[in-house]
């Protein structure tokens, strides 16, 4: 899969998580979801089974920075990194 | 301009285009120095953060470096501070402590070469490694660790440095460590900005990822800093006043001049002592302004210890971000001691959650959070005092531990049973109709009932605090 067929697949999922009172375009790809206010950091656990469920990860060999879930250009990197 | 936009235009000064501008030119780096400085005048770190800052500015391209030329500092002063006085001992824990550190180093940049089981183990390792050294400062005879002093300084730095290194390994776990120095890492695990055992600021990742590289951004950095130490006297002096004019208290013998106008409310520790000398409003009012000065206290110190960190331009979050606003219990406890909670989703939520209960999401939850805010608080807790625990022996450590077990198993269910129903609301098709001050008040009310069982001293027994709790509701 593409980094941008990952990117469609990232966001929809993210429109099912966000806030309701934030829209998914006023956030850009760089700009962090949880200090955009976009999702909240309990929504990070979501994004996490995500990975897990949808892109076959297991974080338990690796661990989990919370940081590499911090925006949607992070979490793409994440993916790609893993699937390299 | 209405009051509200101007409060904005002050709060924001980080944000202000001119004033980032100014901050970018030499001339705003020396007024930054000189107001940092200022406002660092009352406390002793001003004698090594300002040297320190002057040097930084100048040329933050080397700011590790000169942050690393502090953390040898920082050594020598805790040392002493401990009563450490002999060259021999001070040189010996020097070297202990610089070759533990590079150690740590060398295996994170080494990770994907460790053996498998260090791999999967590094931090289970790591803190085995540390509690047999700080067992082994009891078991040992005193001839053979040195004089006790230096033991004593053992005892303390073991807790401090233990959580640097794990971030030290998780850089490593990460691949992140490769391509970085021995330097990248000493300046947060001996950190001259301050702190606690915990690890404000977090690791190397973290403070990588915030480091202010161009001039704008670390003239936003700088200027957050300052507005974080222009905080901490606010909320110093809130709090004073409180000790004075709510609980009568004394300061530099300002007692007496406001003795008439002050409330003389008990403190809590005094309620759960003798509940029965006081009605029921004033305990209840009581609890509530306990939580409001703990929260006041933890925001201060945590405003210096990251002012300090983003004027040396790693613009990293808050420790204490108005917690008193959250609207759930897991909101609060983010936004109350951040770096602590890091430490604990990092060392003990994540690892839990990514490897247990998959099938079973609430379980999960439930087996993450416990391990977190219950295992890990009560861990971190015990390795922090345990020169004090070991000193009041086996019954002692228990009446000690026993009320924060209970805290932090209060802790941990309200704040898995908090995550699942904001899981449950953000899914819901409808918002939630509870208005946000009942929201805030009920958040108000479990932290500061569960504070009845974390309060300090903790000579207070389980059953002072049990019974002071039931006092409150007439029981």
């Amino acid at each position: 899969m593409t980094r941008a067929e990952h990117k469609r697949k990232l966001i929809a999922f993210i429109d099912t998580i966000r806030r309701p009172d934030m829209a998914l375009d006023t956030v850009e790809e760089h700009d962090g979801l949880v200090t955009s206010g976009l999702i909240d950091s309990l929504a990070l656990l979501e994004i996490i089974t995500f990975l897990e469920v949808e892109l076959g990860f297991d974080f338990s060999d690796t661990g989990v920075d919370p940081d590499q879930l911090s925006s949607i250009a992070e979490i793409l990197d994440l993916i790609e990194r893993r699937s390299a | 301009m209405t009051l509200g936009r101007q409060f904005e235009a002050v709060s924001q000064l980080h944000e202000h285009p001119r004033l980032i501008e100014l901050a970018a030119t030499a001339r705003g780096r020396a007024l930054v120095w000189l107001v940092a400085t200022l406002l660092l005048a009352p406390s002793s770190l001003v004698y090594s953060i300002s040297p320190l800052l002057a040097l930084v500015l100048i040329a933050p391209q080397w700011r590790v470096q000169f942050l690393s030329g502090g953390s040898i500092w920082v050594l020598g002063r805790l040392l002493i501070r401990e009563g450490v006085s002999t060259p021999a001992a001070m040189g010996g824990l020097f070297v202990l402590v610089g070759v533990a550190l590079y150690l740590c180093y060398i295996a994170a940049r080494s990770y994907s070469r460790l053996p498998g089981f260090a791999r999967r183990n590094a931090q289970i390792i790591l803190h085995v490694v540390a509690c047999a050294a700080l067992i082994g400062t009891w078991l040992l005879p005193v001839r053979f660790l040195g004089d006790s002093h230096a033991i004593h300084a053992l005892r303390v730095l073991l807790p401090f440095l233990v959580w640097r290194c794990g971030y030290v390994l998780l850089s490593g776990r990460r691949g992140s460590a490769v391509n970085s120095g021995f330097l990248d890492h000493v300046f947060y695990c001996l950190p001259i900005f301050g702190g606690t055992p915990v690890p404000y600021g977090k690791g190397y990742d973290h403070l990588k990822r915030h480091r202010a590289e161009q001039a704008e951004a670390l003239a936003r950095s700088l200027l957050a800093g300052i507005k974080l130490l222009v905080l901490v006297w606010l909320w110093t002096g809130l709090r004073r006043a409180m000790t004075l004019l709510v609980y009568g208290d004394d300061i530099h013998g300002l007692g007496s001049v406001v003795a008439g106008y002050a409330l003389n409310l008990p403190h809590l520790r005094e309620l759960i002592a003798s509940p029965d000398a006081f009605r029921l409003p004033t305990a209840w009012l009581s609890i509530f302004l306990e939580l409001f000065a703990v929260t006041l206290e933890l925001a201060a110190s945590g405003h210096m210890v990251i002012g300090c960190l983003r004027l040396f331009g790693f613009n990293v979050f808050r420790n204490t971000y108005k917690p008193l606003l959250a609207q759930s219990i897991v909101d609060f406890w983010n936004r109350f001691y951040y770096y602590f909670k890091e430490l604990l989703v990092e060392f003990f939520f994540l690892p839990t959650y990514v490897s247990t209960f998959k099938a079973h999401p609430r379980l999960r939850i439930l087996a993450a959070t416990m391990a977190a805010a219950f295992l890990g608080n009560i861990y971190y807790h015990v390795l922090r005092d345990s020169e004090e625990l070991v000193n009041v022996g086996l019954t002692g450590a228990w009446m000690q531990v026993g009320p924060r077990c209970f805290y932090a198993l209060l802790l941990g269910l309200g704040i898995c049973v908090s995550m699942i129903r904001e899981q449950q609301r953000r899914g819901a098709a409808t918002p939630s109709t509870s208005s946000p001050l009942r929201r805030i008040a009920g958040v108000w009310w479990f932290y500061a009932i569960i504070h009845i069982w974390n309060v300090e001293p903790a000579e207070l027994t389980f059953a002072q605090r049990t019974t002071f709790f039931l006092s409150l509701f007439g029981l």
